[in-house]
């Protein structure tokens, strides 16, 4: 199981993303926030492979960029998620793994999943093949 | 609608999630149900935003889904019931297999 957390201050597009996380089988969801600063201190006492963060302002304020550089400078890789496309365009300025247009599927969290591991080469070698075996079943 | 700053990349990388994560999400035969949002207004935003980038989510659609998923797509954003498509499909098939 790889574990993940996720930031959200929306409780009912949290519970949407805790529903599809579930859903995907392989991820472990560690613990959900509404702020990101609490995050951040968790991801400093944690070994936390996945972040989930669900962005609503574009520009991103330059806070969130901060704390989430923090983030990423121990280790964990992050994944946008957006109902503002324009925000992916921002979303690389801080390395994010992936940026996910909302409302999504399991199979395409699954696929940032995995896009993130590659990068983090967490010791996890998955073949294209793998992937595609792995986000058929998810779709089943 | 506010004008959009973005860089020459960023824009890139914005037509190209359009062009991939839209039709993914749109053909998913769970996707409406599971999130629970009503098949026309989810596209009417994507038309939306594929317009904001000068696309056409009809074409989206069209160069990157199978001709049953887009016309499926078609049937649902205009309410019709899905058994219409499914028997255009049904016959289609039959019409093949005589062949």
């Amino acid at each position: 199981m790889i574990k993940c957390i996720q930031v959200d201050p929306d409780k009912k597009s949290r519970e949407v993303t805790e529903r599809l996380i579930k859903k995907a089988g392989k991820l472990r969801l560690a613990s959900t926030f509404g702020a990101l600063n609490k995050a951040v201190s968790f991801c400093k006492k944690h070994n936390v492979p996945i972040m989930f963060i669900h962005l609503f302002d574009f520009p991103i304020p330059q806070n969130k960029i901060l704390l989430l550089k923090k983030i990423e400078e121990n280790g964990t890789q992050i994944i946008i998620l957006s109902s503002k496309i324009t925000i992916a365009g921002e979303a690389f300025a801080f390395n994010a793994a992936d940026f996910v247009m909302l409302p999504t599927t399991t199979r395409r969290l699954w696929r940032a999943c995995i896009k993130a591991l590659k990068i983090k080469d967490y010791g996890i070698e998955i073949t294209d093949a793998q992937v595609k075996n792995l986000t058929t079943q998810q779709s089943h | 609608m506010k004008p959009l700053k973005l860089s020459q990349n960023d824009l890139e990388y914005v037509k190209l999630l359009i062009d991939k994560d839209i039709p993914e999400s749109a053909t998913d035969v769970f996707f409406f149900d599971e999130m629970k949002i009503e098949p026309k207004d989810y596209i009417d935003q994507m038309i939306a935003i594929a317009k904001m980038f000068e696309m056409d989510f009809w074409e989206v659609i069209g160069r990157n889904c199978s001709d049953f998923e887009s016309k499926r797509l078609h049937v649902l954003y205009d309410g019709q019931p899905l058994r219409k498509i499914i028997a255009i499909n049904k016959r289609k098939k039959t019409k093949q297999m005589n062949r």
